[in-house]
Formats: C-alpha cells, structure tokens, sequence
C-alpha cells in the first residue's frame, strides 16, 4: 500500500538571470520545507557554478551553457514519536540508594552541568540506521530537577513549547536549591540492566520549602521487546517528594511541539517512559526529482563520490567524505529545521526560530554533518535528455526492517542543469525532495513533498529594442563591461504613476543606474561613485513604457547586481501609512501633475 | 607364476610417475597445455607538456598532447586533452570545492592488424603531495574495451589508475579526469600520465608503454 500526501505545498521561485560569461562562483541557494504530523522533509539548493561555452569535450556540458546545482533532501520522521508514561505506586528500581558520592556535581542555585553518557541515547528520536547523528553523548544536568539534550538552560521555571529549553528530561522542575542536598550520577553498565542514574538528593525546593528526593534512570537500551532501532526507556523515580504547586515533570521533543506533563498525585513513586506506546514512522527512501519545463535543456545526475552522498542511506561503503561539501546546500533554516512546526513558520517567524535551539542539526554542526554523509551507491538514478521532462535519484534507507529502518536521512547529489539554445530561450526547473516514510497509522507507505523553482530568463537586452519586459520585483542578473556591459529593462508605468528602483552592484563593483522614457532619452539617472547603490525615485509623465538600464562602465568589472523596483502611487501609500481620507492637497502640493 | 607383493607395488609406483609426465608431455606437444607466453615490454620516450599556471578563474585551454607507437602490425596512442583550467571555483561545486585545477580528457586506443589487444591500464602519477586526482568515469566513453578497475583516485598524492579489457580490435577509452591542486598557487606540479597498452601477436604478448608527462609551472619558477 502507497499513499501521497497532498497537502498544500509552498514552492519557492527563485530567479537568476542568464549570465553572459562564466561565472566561478555563484552561492545563492533556495530552500523549502514541508511537514506534517509524522514527519517533514526538505530541500536545500545551492546555485553553484555557470558554464558559458564551456569545452566541447568535457562532459556533462560538451560545450553547452548550463548550471552546475548542489541539492539536498533532508528528511525526519521525529514527529510521529510519542511517549506514554505509565505510573507505578512503587520505585521501580531500589538497587542503588542515594546519596551517590560516584559522581558528585557540586552545583549553585540555578546551575548545571554538561556531563558525557556512557552510551549513546535515543530521546525523541531512534537508533536506527547506520549513522548515529541523531543519538545523544551528553547530557545537562540542571540543578532545577532537569536534563536537558540540546541547551544548558537553568531556568527555575519549569517550560514547555517551542520556547527553548527543548528536548528536555524533567522529572521535578521547580526552583531548587541544592545547598544541603548532593546532585550527583551513576553509571552501571555491568549489571543485567545497564543504566544511567541522576539523582537529586535532599535538594530544597524554595516554592514549598520542603527538601525533595527523586531521579531519573536512562536504561541503556529500549525494553519489552521492542526493535532495537526504539528510543531508550527511562524512568522517573521518586522516593521522597511534596509536589509543589509550581513543579511539574515535563518531557519534550526537539522543537518543543511534542511533550508530556503534570503533577503526580503522592502516591506516585514511579513514571515509566517505556519506548513510544505506537512505533515511529519509519524512512524508507528518499528521492530528488527534477523536472525541466522546456525541452532546449537537459538534466545529468552526478554519480561519483564526489557528487552524490547520504546519511542513513544504503551504502556499500560507511567512509565518510570527510569534507563539508553539502554545508551550503543545507545551512538553512528550512533544510535543516524540518519539523511540522517549521513548516507552519513563515515570513519572520522563521528569524524568531533560528534564535531556538530547535533544529535536528544545529548551525553550528552543519559542516560536520556534512563531512559524515557517505558515498551512495544502490541507486535509482535517470537523467533527462531533450525531449523528456523528469530527471530523479532515488535512494533506499539503511535497515532491512522495521527493526532498524532510520528516523533522520539525507541525500545530496550534483545536479547539471544544461541549455541547448543559444541564449535566447527562458529555462526553469522544479526541484522536488521526495519523502517516503511507513506509517503505522495507516500500516502503508506515505510519501511527502517538497519543491522550490528555479527560473533562468535569458540575459536582458543590450538596448531599448531588445529590453526585457519586467514587472514590480527583485532581479538578479549579471553584467560583465568586457562582453555584457548594458542590461535594459522595460516596464509599463501609468501616468501619475511613481517609479522607486534601487540597484546594489556585486563587491568591488561600480555599476550605475539609468531611466529612459520611450523616446530613449534619460529622465533620471544614478551615478554614485564607488561599491555604492545607486536608487531613482520617478513619476511617470505618461502611460507606456519606461526603460531601465543598469551599465558596468569600468573595464574588468563583473558580477551579479541585485534590482528591485516598485511601481506605486504616492496618495495610496500615504492613505496606507497615515491612515488618511484621500487628499488631493497631497497629490497636487507634494508631486504637482504636469498638465 | 604370480607377481610378488613387492614387484606389484613397485609397478604401480613408476606407473604412478610415468603416467602423469607423459600425459604432460602429451598435452604440451599437442599444443592444449601451453607455457606463459613470453612477455615484451617496449616503453616509448615520454612527451612533455607545461604551461604556467593561470591567474584567470576559468581559462579555456584546448590544447593537447599525444604520444604514439606504430609498428605496422599495431598502433597504440595515449592523447590529452587539456580543457579548463579553473581558478578558485565554487567551494560547494565538486570536485574542486573551492581548489584550483585542470579538467582533462585522457584518450587511449590500441588497433591491432595481426594478433589481438588483451589489455589497457592507464596510470596517472602525481609528482608532488599536493595534488589530488579525481575521476568521471560516468562519462566514460568505451570503445571495444571494457573498464574493469578504477582504483587509487581521490587520496592527495596517490597514484591513480584504470583499467580495461579490449574486445575487439579497434578499441579506445576515453576518461574525463580533474587535476585539483592543493597549494595556494606557490607550488609547480607534474603528472605523469601512463599508457600500457597489451596485445598479444603469433603467441608473444607485448606491452607497450606510453608516458605523457604534463607540467604546471608557477609564473616566478617560469623567471617572471
């Protein structure tokens, strides 16, 4: 059984314009992300290189103009990870008794500390697959009554949503104070059931002023049976507790959109966290599609180690690549969040989620997730030649079973984007990150999706006659003064109409800024000296077409400029602004009309 | 008058050495049991090529260089075609990642007019630590061979190699290959690039050796 999703899916246009010469370095990327309950896959697309008649030997351009494009699928099935705790009237297990002197943490009011586990732990995630990013080496132990996998938070106030602190263990978080107290941990690895303790021992809870007594136990490894690939079980324990009204035990995921929590009646010595009550969405393939809307271009997928690599994906080989080549494919938000919750961030909600520690991979560790994706080499591969619209690599997940099936994958390829004509045609190409994943809420195989478009309009014209027709936007084009010094634009302004247009040049570049009417003639201009913007601000004399041109006047200048105009009408603005009733005396007094 | 125990066990025994060595000797002169062919290795003077290296970030150079062997009973060739020199590339883009370096095509071919080809192996030999060699073999383009091994590329200063069994006589290989350059331009560098070309003639196998070598010159080691 197979089912697509078919939730409403944001695609991303982005637009550059067809360079004229070869350009090295590009680095613009595009990104997109979706999720839903279970799980959420997303694309990162880095705009490398441009080829303009390159070598007719080398290959996959033969001398034909085209992109050379890093993509990445990044896929997660966190979201379909539940826990159920189940309570016990008595301690689960009383082998050790605290105080523990093993491992003394000699920690203040409102402190912590980071300390290493002694084996690798799956909380809100899973041991499957062959790489183990995902799996936890150390933990925070906050002197508050809480663990924490992600942060080194020490809040006394006990928290849960996306606000960070995430990814936490709390089995009583209140405001403590440990003078008086021992926090301290133990590791017993040698027993039948290897385990991690932390215990706070006669630790001052100063909401109710009683001194409290409990623990967390990490056991090594997922119970009752279940798969290896379950998160490991934990357990809650108190011995001597008076809840205050402020305490709460709390576990949360990575981005705080899934927790439990609550205050426990007396009677409650144990809360057992056994692996999720229903089993996590399991991956199972992970695709990049490609698919070209003309048929003067070709698409070619890299096959060599160099160009196309996973994590969690069947490999022949676990040798790493050692190098962060798919870093800036995947440095993004939206790449690397990939959480229901992302998926329902837009706009500057997305700035406000970076400040969180809520992505699967951090910023700061993207390079080394990148060096340790592997090599793929079972592989499901086509290109796209003229006549044929879709190009695809599909990857099968690491495991065998359910009982290792991955919850965390990537695939990364390098991507040839070739153009047959001879710079006169426009070329766009949807990128689409292909997640298919089991779901054991519907026992079959579902699949989910993610796009982002890449438009490639032809160079603008080098004058009037041969402008690009625009509208209100932002562009992204190249000029070189050696083979491409002109771009002319064309656009239609209404009489009254006014026209805002700013231009910013590439580094170390001095480019200026022209506006014609239809007679050709200049009506305005910008010509600051220097790495400057240039912006011109016009109302339109008439109804009809206006042209802009932007012109790299120095020789061995070069680069891609950013344009962005605004066609507007002043009265609007200002209504939207003040709030005002239509005023002609602003019109007429500020930007008197010409009869 | 029977045969005695011993006699009996003595006869088995020179049977048991005479067998063998006749049936041997049988094989050999009727031709089924064959010795190793003799082997004949004819290595050709190498051909050089350099330039200094660019400052430009994307050169087309175009040139190329060829070394041949004729004999009238077999041609063997080994050309390079030297593409693109690029200049701090994209450091997403592989295989340079932000290095310097030079695409090349490797051509090899071997027609054989008496006999049969066996065999071509390219090696391609840096000449210094700091440069790495990788491969596009998905762009391989084979002609009457088969590419058996590839082996040795990726790994900063390894000698690298392929190889092909030739089916069918004319045969030719061509290989896309990057010369990526690890030092920040104060470096020469040399690559030596090796045919062994194989084909076996009235029962006698000759391997035929061919080098390229290829140069990069810093402009100062050129006496700017």
């Amino acid at each position: 059984m197979w089912a697509m999703l078919t939730a409403p899916v944001l695609v991303f246009p982005f637009e550059i314009e067809r360079p004229s010469w070869s350009v090295s370095y590009i680095g613009r990327r595009s990104e997109n992300s979706f999720g839903n309950d279970e799980a959420a896959v997303g694309i990162g697309v880095h705009i490398g290189e441009y080829k303009e008649n390159p070598d007719p030997v080398i290959g996959p351009f033969f001398g034909r103009d085209g992109f050379a494009l890093r993509v990445v699928c990044t896929a997660n099935t966190r979201e379909g990870i539940e826990y159920s705790p189940e309570p016990l009237d008595t301690l689960y297990d009383d082998t050790f008794s605290p105080p523990f002197y093993e491992h003394q943490l000699n920690l203040g009011d409102d402190d912590g500390a980071w300390v290493n586990l002694p084996f690798q732990v799956a909380f809100y995630t899973s041991q499957g697959g062959l790489q183990s990013q995902s799996l936890y080496s150390k933990v925070w132990i906050c002197s508050n009554g809480f663990l924490c996998f992600d942060n080194n938070s020490t809040s006394p106030n006990p928290k849960y949503g996306p606000e960070a602190p995430n990814t936490i263990m709390a089995p009583y978080w209140s405001d403590l104070d440990p003078s008086g107290g021992i926090i301290s941990y133990k590791v017993d690895l040698y027993s039948f059931a290897p385990k991690f303790i932390v215990s706070w021992y006669n630790v001052l809870d100063k909401k109710n002023g009683i001194r409290q007594t409990f623990e967390v136990i990490i056991r090594k490894s997922s119970e009752g049976g279940a798969p290896p690939r379950f998160p490991n079980m934990f357990i809650f324990q108190y011995r001597d507790v008076t809840w205050s009204y402020e305490a709460q035990f709390i576990i949360e995921n990575q981005v705080g959109s899934k927790h439990n929590r609550g205050i426990l009646e007396p009677s409650i010595k144990s809360l057992l966290f056994y692996p999720p009550a229903s089993p996590t969405p399991a991956i199972q393939s992970l695709s990049i599609k490609l698919e070209k809307q003309d048929s003067t271009a070709e698409i070619f997928i890299g096959t060599q180690y160099w160009e196309l690599s996973g994590v969690n994906l069947k490999t022949e080989t676990m040798v790493p690549i050692g190098e962060p080549w798919y870093e800036t494919a995947l440095k993004g938000c939206r790449t690397l969040l990939l959480s229901y919750l992302l998926s329902t961030i837009t706009g500057s909600g997305i700035l406000l989620a970076i400040g969180t520690d809520i992505f699967v991979v951090g910023l700061e560790t993207v390079a080394t997730y990148s060096a340790a994706m592997v090599p793929v080499s079972t592989v499901n591969k086509k290109d796209a030649n003229e006549t044929e619209n879709l190009a695809y690599v599909s990857v099968p997940a690491a495991g065998d079973d359910h009982s290792d099936w991955p919850v965390d994958a990537s695939l990364g390829a390098q991507i040839y984007w070739v153009f047959n004509d001879n710079n006169t045609l426009d070329h766009s190409l949807k990128i689409t990150a292909e997640l298919t994943y089991f779901s054991y809420k519907t026992w079959q195989n579902e699949t989910i999706t993610t796009s982002v478009n890449l438009n490639v309009p032809c160079d603008a014209g080098n004058d009037i006659a041969t402008s690009r027709k625009v509208s209100s936007g932002e562009y992204l084009a190249y000029l070189d003064h050696d083979y491409d010094k002109d771009d002319y634009y064309n656009i239609s302004v209404s009489y009254g109409q006014y026209v805002e247009i700013i231009m910013h040049p590439p580094n170390d570049a001095n480019f200026d800024l022209y506006l014609y009417n239809k007679q050709g003639t200049i009506v305005a201009q910008s010509k600051r000296s220097g790495n400057q913007f240039e912006d011109i601000t016009y109302r339109a004399l008439y109804t009809g077409p206006y042209y802009i041109r932007v012109n790299a006047p120095l020789g061995g200048v070069r680069g891609f400029y950013t344009l962005k105009f605004l066609i507007f009408l002043l009265e609007v603005v200002l209504l939207s602004v003040f709030g005002m009733e239509h005023n002609t005396w602003l019109t007429t007094t500020l930007c008197p009309l010409p009869n | 008058m029977g045969i005695s125990a011993r006699n009996k066990w003595l006869s088995i025994s020179l049977l048991a050495i005479i067998l063998p060595i006749s049936t041997l000797a049988a094989l050999k002169f009727s031709g089924i049991l064959r010795e190793p062919a003799p082997l004949e290795t004819i290595t050709r003077e190498s051909v050089s090529w350099s330039m200094s290296r660019p400052s430009d970030s994307n050169v087309n150079i175009g040139e190329e260089v060829w070394n041949t062997h004729i004999n009238g009973k077999a041609t063997i060739r080994i050309g390079v075609h030297i593409a693109e020199y690029k200049e701090n590339p994209d450091p997403v883009i592989g295989p340079f990642f932000g290095r310097d370096g030079f695409i090349f095509v490797v051509y090899s071919s071997l027609s054989v007019l008496q006999g049969a080809g066996v065999s071509m192996v390219v090696r391609i030999i840096p000449g210094d630590e700091n440069a790495t060699m990788y491969v596009k073999s998905d762009l391989a383009i084979e002609g009457n061979v088969s590419l058996t091994e590839i082996g040795g590329f990726n790994v900063k200063g390894n000698e690298a190699y392929y190889k092909a069994k030739v089916l069918n006589s004319p045969s030719h290989l061509g290989m896309q290959l990057y010369w990526v350059f690890n030092d920040p331009n104060n470096e020469n560098h040399r690559l030596d690039i090796v045919l062994e070309a194989t084909y076996c003639e009235n029962g006698i196998y000759r391997k035929i050796v061919l080098p390229i070598i290829l140069q990069i010159l810093i402009v100062n080691s050129l006496g700017n």
